[in-house]
């Protein structure tokens, strides 16, 4: 005798594990992604006593609490950058950058990143 | 005459796949905008730039604003740091990561700049934010 099995319905899948796991990766990338945009300034020199010695540089800039000296003019930073181009045009090809004082690393970070940007000078900090 | 409430109808359940939708939309969205990163010192507030080369996220030596050096949480000397660098990428003149808080003492940044080249460092940079203008 040939018996039908009863047809089984299927039930419709469960949702709950699903979004188990995908509010588990939410909060995975939540908490560990982030928006900052990040870039990088090289700073090359050191301590005054132990890099110079190589070679005298062109320019000497200052950094203080005053504002800026280029080769001993005290200048706004406006003015500064104007005469290094100038000096630049006159076949200045190093620079280096002393700071003095209470000047603090983000002054230090925007006057080398003004005068990487606008200038070609090569560029070494010292202190 | 006794007044019978009739029986309430049954309530429909909320749909999940609403819910579904939107926390889908929120996946997606951390997955594309969002950058993974090597976890930053909470202290320190990074130098901002405008025009500074963009980079990756840094897996950095961080300063505080007091000088004191400090990686994964914990303090280290620039010696030690260096030297773990160099055992690990395996190169004679390890590249430094530098990521100081802004109202750190430039002298003080120097210094340690200068420190970091006597230990054997090769390049050096700062790791800076970089905020739209």
């Amino acid at each position: 005798m040939h018996i039908d099995m009863p047809i089984r319905r299927r039930r419709p899948l469960s949702l709950t594990s699903l979004i188990d796991v995908i509010f588990l990766l939410l909060l995975f990338f939540m908490l560990s992604s982030t928006f900052v945009r990040f870039a990088e300034v090289e700073i090359a020199g050191g301590v005054a006593s132990r890099t110079a010695g190589s070679q005298t540089p062109d320019v000497l800039i200052r950094l203080d609490d005053d504002g800026w000296q280029v080769n001993g003019l005290s200048l706004d930073a406006d003015m500064a950058v104007t005469e290094l181009k100038r000096l630049e045009e006159q076949d200045a090809s190093s620079a280096v950058l002393l700071v003095r004082g209470e000047v603090s690393s983000q002054e230090l970070v925007s006057a080398v990143e003004r005068i990487r940007r606008e200038t070609s000078l090569s560029l070494s900090v010292a202190r | 005459m006794l007044r019978l409430s009739r029986p309430l109808p049954p309530r429909q359940r909320e749909s999940t796949i609403a819910l579904i939708n939107i926390v889908f939309l929120m996946l997606i969205f951390f997955l594309i905008a969002g950058t993974l990163s090597p976890p930053l010192d909470r202290d320190i507030r990074l130098i901002s730039t405008t025009t500074a080369e963009g980079a990756a996220p840094p897996d950095a030596l961080f300063v505080t604003s007091e000088g004191l050096l400090r990686t994964q949480g914990e303090l280290i000397d620039p010696a030690a740091y260096v030297e773990n660098l160099k055992a690990d990428a395996d190169q004679e003149q390890p590249q430094i990561k530098l990521a100081a808080d802004r109202d750190l003492p430039a002298t003080r940044l120097i210094e340690i700049v200068g420190t970091l080249r006597e230990v054997g460092a090769g390049r050096i940079s700062i790791v800076t934010e970089r905020i739209a203008r």
